[in-house]
């Protein structure tokens, strides 16, 4: 009984953490406003710059309680244009994009940002990973946030899933080769998975999954 | 040999902007067929060594296969070489049981560096002595690994179980015949 409890509860970690597997296409080159970005007022458009010209599938801005707000999307040879029709409320924001790159694969992706002031980020909370390193996160409400992790490496990047997205919000992640930080926007409330991929010196790689629940 | 390595330090450096702009998951170039252990997998002993199947022959030079911990620290971290569309790595008999994290970072055929990882576990788990907390969202840990030491390998059990059962059938045909024998009697 005991073993197969045991089992039962590796199965489910097993689940949790993996298979984990992350590759390029057509990348986001870059965007306006930058991802996690601070901005004092409503933009008039998102522009999101990719490596490659790209075909689009679909395209949203989401408000902080996840809804989406009307908008109109462009897309001009690696740029995509969201305009949203009326000025968009202060706070947490998202663009969300689902592209086709020339060698036919469909990549989804977000960003995020906040319009106006910091919104207030409430208690630090930390987060329970497997394998599990000390992991926490600077707030539990959506905003700007920052994430420390207790791990061994250098650099590395922090992919953030809500089922009100299709793709995930990306951090860039620094170590100093004992802690690893990243900072960045989540825009929403509920149940926020991380994953983290960790590059360590001599290229080790750590992958690390763990879920927050924002109030 | 300078080509060599310059070929190694701009694939590196290809890699290196891949990782730093951060990239939108998608179908990967060079995807994961299998492993050896499976994910998931519990071993009663230790594997020999661990192999990863990909749909594709990956690139030289820049493949690397870590080993990590349940808490996350890092055992082994070492460059592989591939054969085809396999890598592989000898598991060190030094290694304690438990439940172990093997990632690779490898360079598909068009440059893109792929990183993924498989878990598995060997000796016998336990249930977690400490329950996950409930407010904390996510699942909780994984106890601790032990070896049960002195309990029968699987043959012996099947070679008891094959034994019993073929004491059982005769004695069955025995009662079977004598019944036989005195009803024709």
């Amino acid at each position: 009984m005991r073993k197969a409890l045991g089992a039962v509860v590796l199965g489910s970690l097993v689940l949790l953490v993996n298979p984990v597997s992350a590759s390029a296409h057509a990348d986001l080159h870059s965007s306006n406003p930058i991802n996690g970005a601070l901005v004092s007022s409503s933009p008039k458009s998102v522009v999101l710059v990719f490596s490659e010209a790209v075909e689009l599938n679909s395209a949203e801005l989401l408000s902080n309680s996840a809804q989406s707000i009307t908008s109109q999307a462009k897309i001009a040879g690696a740029t995509l244009t969201i305009t949203p029709t009326r000025k968009m409320a202060s706070g947490p924001l998202a663009a969300q994009w689902e592209v086709t790159s020339d060698d036919g694969h469909v990549i989804t992706g977000a960003i995020s940002f906040i319009v106006g002031k910091p919104t207030s980020i409430g208690k630090p909370v930390p987060i329970v990973t497997l394998p599990k390193i000390a992991v926490n996160l600077s707030g539990n409400r959506a905003g700007s946030l920052r994430l420390n992790l207790a791990a061994a490496a250098t650099s590395g990047e922090i992919q953030w899933t809500h089922q009100s997205l299709q793709g995930p919000i990306t951090w860039r992640a620094t170590g100093n080769g004992k802690k690893v930080s990243a900072t960045g926007v989540l825009p929403f409330a509920g149940d926020w998975t991380m994953n983290a991929t960790l590059i360590g010196k001599g290229g080790s790689v750590l992958i690390t999954t763990g879920k927050v629940h924002l109030v | 040999m300078f080509k060599y390595t310059l070929r190694g330090t701009v694939l590196a450096l290809a890699a290196l902007s891949f990782l730093v702009l951060g990239s939108a998951p998608s179908q990967a170039h060079s995807q994961l067929v299998s492993s050896t252990p499976a994910n998931g997998a519990v071993l009663t002993i230790a594997p020999t060594d661990v192999t990863f199947v990909f749909d594709e022959p990956l690139l030289p030079d820049l493949d690397t296969l870590s080993i990590n911990t349940e808490a996350g620290v890092n055992v082994v971290s070492q460059r592989v070489e591939p054969v085809g569309n396999t890598l592989s790595i000898p598991w060190p008999t030094t290694i304690d049981p438990g439940t172990y994290q093997v990632a690779y970072r490898i360079v598909s055929g068009d440059g893109h560096p792929v990183t993924g990882a498989i878990s598995f576990s060997f000796g016998t788990p336990t249930q977690s002595s400490s329950s996950p907390s409930p407010s904390a969202s996510a699942t909780g840990a994984i106890g601790d690994y032990v070896v049960v030491e002195n309990s029968p390998p699987v043959s012996t059990l099947v070679t008891v179980v094959a034994l019993l059962a073929a004491v059982l059938s005769i004695g069955f045909i025995v009662v079977l015949m004598k019944r036989g024998k005195a009803q024709n009697e």
